[in-house]
């Protein structure tokens, strides 16, 4: 069965983006076929990503009352991408009522089940529209929280949705929260990090992303962390940790749990 | 001025949102660490996730937070039934039971080197402090007259609480972590329901 998982957060600039298009990299990198979708009427995936901008996607295929968008091919075989293309700024309100009307979302994941083994979808800031069109739409959630006051304080909110459109009789649920932005250095962002540890225990991801200028350079670069030169960056690997993470909560890694140190030489 | 929390949030109505908001993991959640000593003591290794519990209120898998309506303390704890002789199946059915029915967030049940045997809901950091309290406790004993086999302390945001029983093979510790303290009642039901479980280790 195809995994879909939204990244979510009330408060915008958390890194969602960035999160979910790495965590998508991952995942095509260990063989997961994936589709990244991208929800946000801001087209953020678009914007981080060079050469994905000008494509047509999603709100093109709505706009035009096509059935589904093309998706884009990428350097990975095993990962595509659904941009969502250029939306018009006085349009945005009408997008995700047109993509309610059309079911859309909830369409590509079941269409997505004979390709796909993931789709991801990225959301925009907020808990309305597109957000929680994608969160009707998919079986689990992660909430991106940057390491600071302020996404702490509007995390509850998140869980409150979620607790209601369980309680409507949704599928979606909590798969974990994601530390973005950590830091030992900055006495705020570490408290920050020791409540979210302390209230949230064990929904909390182990993989914490840390606060890394690499980001700023594969962000202007246009390109996913992992290909920002032929030698990835060390900081790369936290989301190779949590997509292995992800899927340990979701129960799909090969091999089961942990059964301890692995013998060399039979 | 009082010093405010960050996130302004407190950790029961986070709780009760998770709850409300998260599935039951498909992955073990209950964590064991192997004991240095297990080869002196039937506790088996780390075991894998059971094909078939033979009962599912005693397995740690079916453990759920109870819906936030609940106010655990309303309803009298059911006396600890073990229906394996299993000591791994035995310490994740304590566990199970003391997260079912005291008002805690966390439990841990480990050994009187602090090694721990089971635990769901706390951190490493609590695991830790294990060991020196109860070593602690070993030197308060020996005042004459004291018998120290149940403590608390307050960690900040949270009150760690633990009781001790022993038997032929060393003590044990049962310990939970919570937003409050534990009344002297569920102080009392956690060592009986202890003690039943050391029996069988």
């Amino acid at each position: 069965m195809t995994l879909s998982i939204a990244f979510t957060s009330l408060k915008g600039g958390v890194g969602k983006t960035t999160t979910a298009l790495n965590c998508a990299f991952a995942f095509a990198r260990r063989g997961t076929r994936t589709l990244l979708v991208d929800t946000d009427p801001q087209g953020a995936i678009g914007l981080s990503l060079d050469g994905v901008s000008d494509r047509a996607g999603l709100a093109a295929s709505l706009a035009q009352g096509r059935d589904l968008p093309e998706v884009v091919k990428t350097r990975l075989p095993e990962l595509q991408i659904l941009p969502m293309g250029f939306v018009d700024t006085l349009a945005i309100d009408d997008l995700s009522k047109c993509a309610r009307d059309n079911d859309i979302l909830r369409r590509i994941v079941d269409r997505s089940q004979a390709e796909y083994d993931a789709v991801l979808f990225d959301t925009p800031a907020g808990l309305g529209g597109m957000t929680r069109l994608a969160l009707e739409s998919v079986d689990s959630v992660i909430a991106v929280a940057q390491c600071e006051p302020l996404a702490l304080r509007s995390l509850p909110r998140l869980l409150d949705l979620l607790a209601q459109l369980r309680d409507a009789g949704d599928s979606c649920s909590l798969l974990g929260v994601v530390c973005n932005m950590s830091s030992f250095k900055d006495p705020v962002i570490l408290a920050s990090l020791e409540e979210l540890w302390s209230l949230y225990r064990d929904s909390v991801f182990d993989t914490a992303i840390p606060r890394d200028s690499t980001f700023l350079q594969a962000s202007r670069a246009g390109v996913p962390l992992g290909l920002l030169s032929r030698r990835a960056p060390a900081v790369a690997a936290v989301f190779d940790s949590l997509a292995a993470e992800i899927e340990q909560r979701l129960g799909v890694q090969e091999g089961g749990e942990d059964d301890g140190p692995i013998r060399l030489v039979d | 001025m009082t010093a405010r929390s960050v996130s302004w949030t407190d950790a029961a109505s986070v709780a009760q949102l998770l709850a409300r908001a998260s599935a039951p993991r498909a992955a073990v959640q209950t964590f064991k660490i192997a004991n240095a000593s297990s080869a002196a003591r039937p506790i088996p290794p780390p075991a894998r996730a059971p094909a078939a519990a033979p009962v599912a209120e005693a397995s740690p898998r079916a453990i759920s937070v109870p819906p936030p309506t609940r106010l655990k303390s309303q309803f009298p704890a059911p006396k600890l039934v073990l229906t394996s002789d299993n000591p791994s199946d035995c310490v994740d059915a304590l566990l199970a039971w003391t997260l079912d029915h005291q008002r805690c967030t966390g439990a841990f049940i480990a050994d009187d080197n602090g090694l721990t045997l089971a635990a769901h809901g706390i951190s490493e950091a609590h695991v830790s402090l294990v060991g020196p309290l109860l070593s602690a406790l070993v030197s308060v004993r020996m005042i004459p007259g004291i018998d120290a086999t149940a403590g608390a302390l307050w960690l900040g945001n949270n009150m760690m609480s633990w009781v001790e029983s022993r038997n032929e093979r060393g003590g044990f510790c049962l310990g939970t972590v919570g937003s409050e303290p534990l009344s002297s009642r569920a102080f009392e039901q956690l060592k009986e329901a202890l003690e039943i479980t050391v029996r069988k280790l």
